[in-house]
């Protein structure tokens, strides 16, 4: 695979706004995941703001944060999104279901789509490069990755990469409904991670392989397989886990379900501590591991 | 540039059934799209003529409450596709799938019952994230190495055969079954009649009296090959996939510019993709849903592009109505018959044409056609076109 | 309350203009476009629900609507004339 470096990233979470690698600010023993919403209004313009819900304005604050740390315009904006616009979504579906006759309002209708985020992102910079949404469930930041290692190949060398979920009160009805265990639903998080990657600057941190498997073995026989490949000693490497931590696997862990709580692409905050972790030296290698009930995604960082 | 082959073609619409049912009904002229009595009002819309039930017994799949219709479609399309292909392990397949509802058409469900204050099954949204979709779809078909959804609203079935056409092309897969699906919803329907785009009349795409579109519902899929692949499979090539690009409009969230700066982008970076220059593309499938902004943007960046060379075009939309994110799979269906059959399909419903061009052609026509494009725009800029060429 | 109080109050409120008080907006300024408070064409649909739902007027042809919603005095005038 070829590498893609990774020069910066902005993540919003229960963490509040992140930005950089750094690991000085983690709040640790959070009891609940609500993301922290920043000044949204000191990077996007009023007018636009107003219409949006909290995952668009998650999306695009670390969109355009990361944009006005390079000169350069993107070749592709790409995101992953598990759930995609639910507020927007619910909001729409009860105007609908309340009224039988009438004008509807159409904002939350034109909010809901699954790629109002990355096309936000481009209609704010005036962007007119490759856009593409993925929407995979517990993989979506991984097959968004998969497409940005695609697209370097094709020539697209300076890749903003993306993802968000949010979360809204019906989940947790839903759940309860479903007979999730409260445990389980205070658990439920909600976040943003963008990042600048670049094809052809170099930078001292990189991706250097990824895999998505539908049908995966056991996940610690997956990551014995994948750090054999890549050639990674395992006391070098740090695991970095979205949901619970992985058995039998003789490796530095951590879940970052513990910093900002469950969602679908939570590894995408997961590269965010990764890079932070590496750019503090603290390991040689970071390996995210996302699994889903019968399969997993695995994406490697190192330090050069 | 490696040769992507196209080798199974599945479809479904308000047409019916199958690749060879769907040219025989356009061929003929066949409209799709029925009036319908919905909430005391009639509408225009591209249903497709099956049950729920139906559809499972069709697919061959078990009916359920709980399974939603999008991947109902998606299943009949899909098998079709893929025909008597095998999936084999020692040449690594993929299953890329455009939906922009999913199972909406069940979660709204939950929402009318609330609505009447009744208590909603909260087991219908099991199937409302796009990804259980397409997970079903694939699942129901066999075992594919790599699975994946695209959600860029009406665009998002062209950008998974273009996923697809990749994936070949970077060697990590052999075998990609790429293309989309969407049911017919409240939500949808609704949205576009929130929008004031739905035309209560039957939808006139590129007419100087066009009012907007008229929804439809479908699922389409491509099987698309590696020469590796084909010598393993024996699969007859129909067309090759020969250009692809997709670029952002970024002009208006759900408008088009007026130029469609995106759709003239997404045209020239397709044919510079296989070395095309625009006199050489003998018909475009146009994106063409009939409202006022999308035929004119959509016009002007063909005439932008194509110049003097404007080629032969049409929608299909007013035969199947805008079948959302199924509608650059289902078109590209066509486009690929269209090379087959040596046949460029008129414009449905077309009474004032928008331009006096002979290119926007007001009936079919049989014509020596060596490259076609077929365009998809969506919400949010996206905007798609791909290249299909004679084998 | 005059009506030109409140179309702007309805204007706020439904059009989350969240930084905009009613005394903010005057009578003759441009609604749309650059020059004016900046409303686009989602809020042009959004003008016509609200003409709809809160004061009984209805406008079929959002492209007329440019010119009806110039300003909040416009809007005024066109409620008074088409009011049931």
């Amino acid at each position: 695979m070829q590498k893609l470096y990774i020069h910066h990233a902005v993540s919003i979470s229960a963490q509040g706004l992140w930005e950089g690698f750094c690991l000085s600010d983690l709040k640790e023993k959070l009891q609940e995941f609500q993301a922290t919403d920043p000044e949204y209004k000191t990077v996007i313009p009023v007018m636009a703001l107003r219409r949006m819900s909290k995952i668009t304005k998650m999306a695009l604050m670390c969109g355009l944060t990361i944009s006005k740390t390079t000169t350069l315009d993107w070749d592709a904006i790409i995101v992953g999104t598990g759930l995609g616009n639910l507020a927007d979504t619910e909001k729409f579906l009860n105007l609908i279901s309340g009224s039988a006759t009438g004008l509807n309002s159409p904002t939350a209708f034109t909010q809901s789509s699954h790629n109002t985020l990355s096309g936000q992102i481009a209609l704010q910079l005036k962007n007119h490069g490759y856009n593409m949404t993925h929407v995979q469930r517990n993989f979506s930041f991984e097959s968004a990755l998969k497409d940005a290692t695609l697209q370097s190949q094709f020539g697209m060398t300076n890749i903003l990469l993306g993802a968000a979920d949010e979360h809204i009160p019906l989940l947790d009805s839903l759940a309860r409904e479903a007979g999730y265990g409260e445990a389980d639903i205070s658990g439920f998080g909600e976040g943003s991670s963008f990042f600048h990657l670049s094809a052809d600057i170099p930078s001292e941190i990189f991706v250097k392989d990824s895999l998505i498997k539908m049908k995966a073995q056991t996940p610690s026989e997956e990551i014995d397989a994948f750090l054999l490949k890549n050639q990674v000693d395992r006391k070098s490497c740090l695991l970095l886990t979205t949901a619970d931590l992985i058995s039998n696997c003789d490796m530095d862990q951590r879940s970052v379900a513990e910093l900002v709580g469950r969602y679908m692409t939570s590894s995408g905050i997961a590269m965010h501590l990764g890079c932070s972790y590496l750019s503090e030296q603290a390991y040689q290698h970071v390996l995210i591991c996302a699994t889903s009930s019968s399969g997993l995604g695995l994406t490697l960082l190192s330090h050069e | 540039m490696t040769k992507i082959n196209i080798t199974g073609l599945g479809v479904v619409s308000a047409l019916g059934i199958s690749a060879k049912h769907h040219f025989n009904q356009l061929k003929s002229g066949m409209i799709g799209i029925g009036h319908y009595l919905r909430a005391e009002q009639y509408f225009y819309a591209g249903k497709v003529p099956f049950t729920n039930q139906q559809l499972s017994e069709l697919g061959q799949v078990p009916f359920s409450d709980y399974t939603s219709r999008t991947a109902l479609l998606g299943i009949l399309a899909a098998k079709e596709a893929l025909g008597k292909t095998a999936l084999d392990p020692g040449m690594p397949s993929a299953f890329i799938n455009g939906t922009t509802v999913g199972g909406m058409d069940l979660s709204e469900q939950y929402f009318e019952a609330k609505g009447k204050g009744e208590q909603g099954d909260a087991a219908l949204f099991q199937m409302h994230d796009l990804g259980a979709n397409s997970t079903y779809i694939a699942e129901n078909l066999g075992d594919f190495q790599y699975i994946n959804t695209i959600s860029t609203a009406c665009s998002s079935s062209a950008n998974a055969i273009m996923l697809g056409a990749q994936l070949i092309h970077s060697g990590e897969f052999h075998r990609v079954l790429v293309g989309g699906t969407d049911a017919l919803c409240n939500f949808t329907i609704e949205g576009f009649k929130s929008l004031m785009i739905y035309d209560t009349h039957l939808c006139q795409p590129f007419d100087v009296n066009r009012r907007g579109l008229n929804l439809g519902e479908g699922a389409a899929y491509l099987l698309l090959e590696s020469e590796e692949s084909v010598k393993q499979s024996g699969n007859r090539c129909f067309a090759r996939l020969s250009g692809w690009a997709n670029r952002n409009d970024a002009f208006h969230n759900t408008g088009t510019s007026p130029e469609g700066i995106g759709a003239q982008q997404a045209m020239c970076a397709a044919l510079d993709t296989v070395g095309l220059k625009p006199d050489q593309i003998s018909y475009i499938n146009a994106h063409g849903t009939g409202t006022q902004n999308n035929d004119s943007s959509e016009l002007a960046a063909m005439e932008a592009v194509f110049g003097d060379s404007l080629p032969d075009f049409s929608s299909t939309k007013g035969a199947t109505g805008h079948t959302l994110a199924a509608s650059g799979a289902i078109e590209a269906v066509f486009a690929v018959q269209s090379l087959l059959q040596n046949y460029a399909f008129g414009n449905f419903s077309i009474a004032e044409p928008m331009t006096a061009s002979p290119s926007l052609l007001r009936k079919a026509v049989s014509k020596e056609i060596q490259h076609v494009m077929s365009n998809s725009f969506g919400f949010g800029g996206n905007s798609t076109s791909l290249i299909f060429s004679k084998n | 309350m005059s009506l030109q109080e409140e179309i702007k109050k309805c204007l706020i409120e439904q059009l989350s203009l969240e930084d905009l008080k009613p005394e903010d907006i005057t009578d003759d300024q441009p609604l749309f476009g650059e020059e004016g408070i900046g409303l686009d064409s989602i809020d042009a649909l959004e003008i016509i629900v609200i003409l709809d739902n809160h004061f009984g007027v209805v406008l079929d042809n959002p492209e007329s609507g440019k010119e009806v919603f110039k300003s909040v005095n416009a809007l005024a005038d066109y409620i008074v004339k088409n009011r049931p």
